[in-house]
């Protein structure tokens, strides 16, 4: 078998064959075939046990190089491509505000936005670091100053995100912001993180079962204002049973704009502060709420902190102006005809009076399938500002009942009856499109038309302000565009890679790329 | 169209051919030359140059497919038995030692097309309904797979020695030897890891390739020393006329070796080796010519499919090399880029395997007029010379490192798989949710 070797075999070392039966062994030190010892020169074992110690004492050496290296400082301007997967630092300031993605009431993720001048990164903390960041209370704010450590990921669709691997990394310096006025909040504003103070004047919670937000209208000497927050904020707001009518707050929060309306939105509940005020004094919220002995200061005693259900809050005793009890739509009845009621409901059908005539305008309300229309005459109407009703907007009507043609009515006299609840319109009616399509069969040319399409979500890819989640129905891929302001953080907690879904939404094309926008909430469904 | 079409069937081709330059020189792995490849696109992207994605996935899948096929030229006519070898030698270097090099290499070739075929005939049609899921079952089960896999590796190690002399602590230790060296093996490369992961030496501007000075050093340098240090008496190839095989043979090993690679392309971290490894204990008790023939397949199905992946519409996940290094480049949206993948797989397939006889021909022949130990130390210079220009002196120091935890399971005896334990532990700690923690305490974060 060996006869006739190739070249450079001829000089083939001995000790690589076994002396007793000619078998290759290599660098074995016994024989495989027969198990006799085969003597190795020097160099061989030397060889052998020089690995083991570069090995060793090299990988050592490697480790405290390692332990002994600042991680670099990059700028975010200067991260290329071929950065994919470095561990490295960025320092610089949080542009706008993060979001915490929750699902089952556990937290996925939290996604805040750094700037350092030269340009944006995105970081995101998974599960446990998120989930360690918020129990931490060290969620950044716009405008904080933050040093943050991670590796980086990107893609060709110059999505560049920085991972944080342990909650340490994350050093926060939080921004002094000072109080600005409610009257001094205007579009200039937008994007930008605040501090208000003021008197809440009138709390409007959700109903149970709903996914409605909270909305506390606030007042102070130069305007007023309306706090937004959603429900799974509730939980975290200290001092809970204080958020009453005549309670001082002291809130930072978010300025956005929907539907080209200001909206002061409130990310976080440990970022309302409530103190109680004079006239929050007389109210009795609920069981343990507190009843000061002194009037200044207010003291929190443990009765403060007893959990209070998040339902209407119901003054027992009066201020005079604030006196109200709201009603169910269906619960007004012909016999309350006469009385002063307050209702909550989604606007369904809007009737505006013909030119010339004296016939009021008309607001179809409906709450839990009940509907009541609601009238009032240009008076009111023309006043009605930032209050003006839309269709699938959540209105809050104080008015007189009343019966007219044997159909119940609520009469609304002032406009000062009339308010806008709800800007996150979460009951507004999905989008009627051209109809449910394969999405292997929508192209570019179908570009701005709405249709709606079926299909399992796959893995999100982040955005500025949205996210992308790729939709395949097995005919083809579409991208389907969650941007902030149409399907808020809480509605796209629910979504996860895998499920399947219906979304109908305009169609886009982005890069090549064909997308779909779903406006709302409600042209989302889980299937 | 016509003209997509024909620029996808001609840089497909492009690609195979410049493959099988790379195949054919011992240790050079087609990712070192990717990465190079991607450096040159992201250059030309940073002038204002767009490459069409007709152009560059072709051509990406072209080196995929070529090497994945053609690279069994080097691993059986320059391959010296080694590890497990000693005992039971690998039968593609049964075939080279009895003369019949040729014969296994083609045998091997035609594993790698079949491999091709049930790439683009059984899964292509397949995937984008049954992958995602199929993904969304296992997703939330990788991890314990994963360690399965650890374990799996781990355990199936058999002691090299310890079966001479009288009993006693010496027969022990002898019988641990390579036993310990492979668990040392591991779990130093698993250390080596988890500093590449979180502190690694190599340059942040260098990053996507932080991970290729380590297998340099854990796989390709070991192979070249070994070549030139301790190779077997090669005799004379014979060039056979005709293939030992049939239909049979063919399908048994199409289905061991899509299983064994088809699950290395599918699970994180897992690479061909892994699957090479089940495939081969699913089949060489039986037939040698299957082993060597599934092991073509496990190959091709492994590089090829892992990088496919990407590709198949719904699915979203990333797998392989050549696959993140693309996702930097391009992500694929849409069934036309799947198509395209698949169109330039078979194509890519039919060619390398059309170039398999020429290149094992030549290469014979070059291996009886030149000393290959030549051939192998211009091959580590080759190699040394892509890690220096890529990653540095970091890199350097890394691919040092390595080649030292490379060298003790091919000194010692044990499987050079558990090098492995430079992806395996640290992923698979960190999926588990401890990775992190285990990090902090080695002060690595």
């Amino acid at each position: 078998m060996t006869t006739n070797p190739l070249p450079g075999h001829a000089d083939q070392p001995a000790e690589i064959t076994c002396a007793n039966c000619g078998q290759f062994v290599g660098a074995l030190t016994r024989c495989p075939r027969c198990g006799a010892r085969v003597e190795k020169r020097m160099s061989v074992r030397l060889f052998r046990y020089a690995a083991l110690a570069l090995g060793t004492i090299g990988l050592g050496l490697l480790y405290l190089m390692a332990i002994h290296r600042e991680l670099p400082v990059v700028r975010i301007g200067d991260i290329k491509p071929t950065m994919n997967f470095a561990y490295v630092r960025v320092i610089g300031t949080v542009a706008g505000d993060p979001r915490i993605f929750k699902e089952a009431g556990k937290v996925r993720s939290l996604r805040f936005t750094v700037d350092d001048g030269t340009g944006e990164i995105s970081v995101t903390a998974y599960r446990a670091q998120a989930a360690a960041l918020v129990e931490q209370r060290k969620i950044p704010s716009s405008g904080d100053h933050v040093e943050v450590a991670g590796s980086l990921s990107m893609t060709a669709d110059d999505d560049v995100i920085m991972r944080l691997q342990v909650p340490e990394h994350l050093t926060l310096t939080r921004a002094e912001v000072p109080v600005t006025r409610l009257g001094d909040v205007n579009g200039s504003l937008v994007g930008t993180s605040i501090l208000v103070e003021g008197i809440i004047s009138a709390v409007n919670p959700p109903r149970p079962e709903s996914r409605m937000p909270w909305v506390v209208e606030i007042r102070d000497e130069s305007g007023e204002g309306a706090i937004t927050f959603w429900q799974d904020a509730y939980p975290d707001i200290r001092d809970k049973a204080l958020l009453i009518p005549g309670s001082r707050v002291r809130a930072r929060i978010s300025v956005r704009t929907y539907r080209e309306r200001l909206q002061l939105m409130l990310n976080r509940g440990e970022d309302l502060e409530v103190q109680a005020g004079d006239s929050a004094r007389l109210f009795v919220a609920g069981p343990g709420a507190p009843v000061p002995a002194d009037p200044t200061p207010v003291v929190q005693t443990p009765a403060v902190q007893a959990p209070v259900v998040p339902t209407r809050v119901v003054p027992t005793r009066a201020i005079p102006t604030r006196v109200e009890e709201t009603r169910q739509i269906a619960i007004v009845t012909a016999e309350m005809k006469g009385q002063e009621v307050t209702v909550y409901g989604r606007v369904v059908e809007i009737r505006t009076p013909e030119a010339g005539t004296k016939a009021p305008y008309t607001l179809v309300l409906e709450d839990e399938g009940k509907r009541i229309p609601v009238v009032y005459w240009d008076d009111v109407a023309t006043r009605l500002g930032e209050n003006a009703p839309s269709t699938g907007v959540l209105m809050k009507i104080r008015g007189r009942v009343d019966v007219y043609k044997d159909t119940l009515q609520i009469k609304v006299s002032h406009s000062d009856n009339v308010r806008l609840v709800d800007i996150e319109p979460t009951a507004t009616p999905a989008p009627v499109g051209e109809g449910l399509s394969e999405i292997g069969k929508l192209t570019v040319e179908m570009k701005g038309r709405v249709f709606t399409v079926r299909g399992t979500l796959g893995e999100p890819r982040s955005l500025m302000k949205g996210i992308i989640y790729p939709l395949n129905d097995g005919t083809g891929q579409i991208d389907l565009l969650l941007w902030d302001r149409l399907v808020p953080g809480p509605e796209r907690d629910r979504l996860e890679p895998g499920q399947k879904v219906k979304a109908t939404g305009l169609i886009g094309e982005y890069k090549g790329a064909l997308q779909i926008v779903p406006s709302n909430p409600q042209a989302l469904e889980l299937e | 169209m016509i003209l997509n079409i024909l620029t996808v069937l001609g840089v497909t081709v492009l690609g195979t051919v410049l493959s099988s330059v790379i195949s054919v020189l011992p240790a050079l792995h087609a990712y070192n030359v990717l990465g190079a490849l991607v450096l040159l696109f992201y250059w030309l992207i940073e002038k204002g140059l767009t490459v069409p994605s007709e152009v560059f996935l072709p051509f990406m899948a072209g080196i995929v497919v070529g090497w994945s096929m053609l690279n069994t030229i080097p691993s059986i006519l320059l391959g010296a038995p080694d590890e497990s070898a000693m005992f039971t030698v690998l039968p593609g270097q049964k075939y080279l030692m009895s003369g019949r090099g040729y014969e296994g290499t083609m045998i091997t070739g035609v594993g790698g097309l079949a491999g091709v075929f049930f790439l683009v005939c059984v899964v292509g049609p397949f995937a984008p309904r049954v992958l995602p899921v199929v993904q969304g079952v296992l997703r939330s089960h990788m991890h314990w797979i994963l360690w399965v896999i650890i374990t799996y590796i781990l355990m199936s190690e058999w002691p090299k020695g310890g079966n001479w002399g009288p009993a006693g602590l010496a027969k022990f230790a002898d019988a641990w030897r390579s036993l310990g060296a492979g668990l040392a093996t591991f779990f130093l490369s698993g250390f080596l890891g988890f500093i590449l992961l979180y502190r690694s030496p190599v340059s942040v501007e260098m990053a996507f390739q932080n991970i290729m000075p380590a297998f340099v050093g854990l796989f390709a340098i070991p192979w070249c020393l070994l070549n030139m240090i301790s190779g077997a008496n090669v005799p004379p190839q014979r060039i056979a006329h005709s293939l030992e095989i049939n239909g049979d043979l063919i399908l048994r090993s199409a289905a061991a070796g899509g299983l064994g690679g088809g699950f290395a392309a599918f699970f994180p971290v897992v690479t061909g080796g892994i699957g090479g490894l089940l495939a081969g204990h699913a089949t060489a008790q039986r037939d040698e010519k299957v082993f060597i023939m599934s092991q073509g397949v496990s190959k091709l199905v492994y590089y090829v499919g892992s990088f496919t992946l990407l590709f198949v519409p719904g699915l979203g996940i990333t797998r392989g090399g050549a696959a993140w290094m693309m996702k930097g480049l391009y992500v694929p949206r849409s069934y036309y880029d799947y198509f395209m993948v698949l169109g330039s797989i078979a194509i890519a397939g039919a060619a390398a395997f059309l170039m398999m006889s020429p290149l094992t021909r030549m290469t014979i022949r070059f291996i009886e007029k030149v000393n290959y130990r030549n051939a192998s130390a211009i091959a580590l210079l080759i190699i040394l010379g892509i890690v220096f220009l890529m990653t540095g002196w970091g890199g350097i120091i890394v691919m040092v490192v390595a080649t030292g935890i490379g060298l003790i399971p091919v000194l010692f005896a044990s499987r050079r798989l558990n090098c492995l334990g430079v992806l395996l532990l640290p992923i698979a700690c960190n999926m588990s949710g401890f990775g992190q923690k285990i990090a902090m305490w080695l002060r690595l974060i």
